[in-house]
């Protein structure tokens, strides 16, 4: 049986001077030139609508679960506030520590304002 | 079923449009279950102004949104951005998404549109306003949370160097 086989022109003209060879191929083929030519996404065109249809199910599924469920959770058992109220506890401690240290005389804070004190402000007086 | 594809509200004579025209318009296109947009080139800023207000309210009296799950377009050369509505110049410049070529379907297209229209019916009846407010909300919470933590984590760092400049 001879297979035919429908090609665009630009495909055609590449083709030309192998006409012969095709003869030696064990299943005979019918070479035609496509009247009009063939768009390149004609085959995808059927699919193209079936895959947005598809992703806008993902898409709108994602929306669904995010309304419904995540920011349901959220206005019931958000940890936000209680995060807020522990890190502000936590802010207050290591600041007064903080601050406990940098009192000390002997801290780095302190003997670099001597430092100043003794390089800037003691020179002038004396 | 429509497939959700861009289609164009109009609005016959703009200007002279009261609430009540504006919500019929609205339901009968079924803005919120497709993507849609309203062209308002004949409108100068003021009219334009005027014009978002109205449908603002309208979108708030039928319960829809204006984001979710599918957007509505202001098509205008006066704003390019508005605190509420998505603006563009002209219809090409729409995020390309929405436009395909809208032709008969096949039982399996059919299928996948119907549960399209259902799990957007399903978002649509949600109390879409009161969630995007509460995000809103949540939003300047976890704002006021990592400020704390930057704050927390910088004097971490100065008392844990001079815990190793005291050792």
């Amino acid at each position: 049986m001879v297979k035919k086989i429908i090609l665009t022109p630009d495909k055609m003209s590449s083709l030309k001077g192998f006409e012969e060879t095709l003869d030696l191929l064990d299943e005979p083929v019918d070479l035609h030139e496509a009247k009009g030519g063939i768009t390149p996404d004609r085959g995808n065109d059927n699919y193209q609508l079936y895959n947005y249809l598809e992703s806008e199910i993902e898409r709108l599924n994602a929306l669904d679960v995010f309304f419904t469920v995540k920011i349901s959770n959220m206005e019931n058992h958000s940890p936000t506030q209680q995060l807020i109220d522990l890190q502000r506890i936590k802010l207050e401690q290591t600041r007064q520590t903080l601050v406990s240290l940098l009192k000390n005389p002997s801290s780095p804070f302190m003997r670099r304002l001597e430092h100043l004190w003794n390089t800037a402000i003691a020179k002038d007086e004396s | 079923m429509k497939i959700p594809i861009y289609t164009e509200v109009s609005f016959e004579d703009c200007n002279q449009l009261n609430l009540n025209d504006i919500k019929k318009v609205l339901e009968k296109a079924q803005v919120g279950l497709t993507p849609s947009y309203i062209a308002t080139h004949q409108l100068d800023l003021t009219d334009l102004l005027t014009f978002l207000k109205l449908l603002g309210q309208a979108i708030d009296e039928l319960n829809l949104s204006e984001r979710f799950p599918y957007p509505l377009y202001i098509i205008t050369d006066h704003l390019s951005t508005h605190p509420r509505f998505f603006m563009a110049k002209s219809v090409e410049a729409l995020p390309l998404h929405y436009f395909k070529k809208a032709k008969r379907l096949k039982p399996k297209e059919q299928l996948l549109l119907s549960k399209v229209v259902f799990t957007g019916e399903k978002i649509n009846n949600v109390d879409l306003p009161a969630k995007l407010i509460f995000l809103r909300r949540q939003a300047v919470l976890n704002r006021e949370l990592a400020t704390l933590c930057h704050e927390l984590a910088s004097y971490e760092t100065i008392l844990e160097q001079l815990q190793k400049a005291s050792e």
